[in-house]
């Protein structure tokens, strides 16, 4: 199956994007001070875990864990918790790319970060073909080569210049305000800010469950949960009188103005 | 050695996640109420990884020490809200940040 090209698309994906790329080169910094300090993992293991794991928090994780003297299997287990909330965000896309070829169905999921869903899940699930491949692998091979690049020049500062970054600076604050960014763009109705209140004061509530990461997980699932019951309820804006949940999920959001046609209903 | 087996094996398993329900795609047929729920996976995710950091490794008992984060984040968040540009939520937050710190708060 072949697919054209679509440039808007590319353009599209760059520019959601470009506002979220200020925190790669410092994350690659961060994890490749780590990695230079490592006793266990070599710097060239490091890079390789950029796009063998493309994951930057399980990454990081994974060397710190390693470090500590953690066994094989802890480590695998601990980068597999932090990365299973990317579970959620396959279910999530699921409705989207049902319909698209098997060589991407394969092939881009390999992609799937934060930033990357971020941008692509608002999308309405009724974009052409080609706009959904275009828009999506423009996206992800975007954020691959920024990764891969940031870790290894990380690297190579962390082995030779050390650590660069002043502490004083905070920048590893950056991180929260990034994901405060992507949270404002994905509340789109009284449901979704339910859900993510909830989340917050769970994953507060949580942190110090271990290993790393299950607080995120226990407290997503209290927010999904709270969510849907409001959104059950009639609290979505929609206003719909019949059961909304056939699973369209359109991503409009409340100023959308997107009229739901009745030819929907089936 | 230990960290290439690490990073192999929990590469494949972080694609297997990230692969799972895109791959089955049409395959699997998802209850009404979980495909409901799957709306807001963003706000949820996305809030779980925004609110631990911002009060540290103390959690709750810990706010009265994190006077500059909470209202970075506040004043970021309005940004967020009124304008929706991430851009804008990274400087405005870390400008913040710098300026409550420098007033020792």
């Amino acid at each position: 199956m072949t697919f054209s090209w679509n440039r808007e698309a590319s353009r599209d994906a760059i520019r959601g994007l470009i506002p979220l790329t200020p925190p790669v080169p410092l994350f690659g910094l961060v994890f490749g001070l780590a990695v230079a300090e490592s006793d266990v993992v070599g710097p060239v293991a490091g890079w390789a875990s950029s796009f063998l794991i493309f994951g930057g928090a399980s990454q990081l994780a994974g060397v710190v864990v390693l470090d500590a003297g953690s066994s094989v299997v802890v480590a695998i287990g601990t980068i597999l918790v932090i990365n299973a909330r990317h579970l959620m965000y396959s279910a999530a896309l699921r409705s989207r790319f049902r319909d698209t070829p098997r060589w991407f169905r394969v092939l881009g999921p390999y992609t799937l970060v934060d930033q990357l869903f971020a941008i692509t899940e608002p999308r309405p699930d009724d974009d052409p073909l080609d706009y959904k491949l275009s828009h999506y692998l423009t996206g992800g091979l975007y954020w691959v080569l920024w990764w891969v690049v940031a870790v290894a020049v990380g690297v190579v500062v962390g082995l030779t210049l050390g650590d660069v970054i002043p502490e004083s600076w905070s920048l590893e604050f950056s991180v929260p305000l990034l994901f405060l960014g992507l949270l404002v763009n994905a509340v789109r109705d009284r449901p979704g800010l339910l859900a993510a209140s909830v989340s917050a004061v769970v994953a507060v509530l949580a942190i110090d469950l271990q290993p790393p990461g299950v607080g995120l997980l226990v407290a997503a699932v209290a927010g999904l949960a709270a969510g849907s019951a409001l959104g059950a309820v009639g609290g979505d804006d929609a206003g719909t009188n019949d059961d909304a949940g056939t699973g369209t999920g359109d991503g409009s959001g409340p100023g959308g103005g997107v009229d739901e046609p009745a030819a929907e209903e089936c | 050695m230990r960290a290439w087996i690490v990073f192999l094996v929990a590469g494949l398993g972080t694609y297997l996640l990230r692969a799972s329900f895109i791959l089955a795609g049409t395959a699997v047929t998802l209850p009404t109420w979980i495909e409901r729920a799957l709306r807001y996976v963003g706000p949820a995710v996305f809030a779980a990884i925004v609110a631990p950091p911002v009060l540290g490794d103390g959690g709750i008992a810990a706010a009265p020490d994190r006077v500059p984060e909470i209202v970075a984040v506040l004043a970021a968040s309005l940004v967020a809200w009124r304008t929706g540009r991430v851009i804008w939520v990274l400087v405005v937050g870390m400008v913040a940040l710098w300026v409550l710190r420098a007033l020792g708060l």
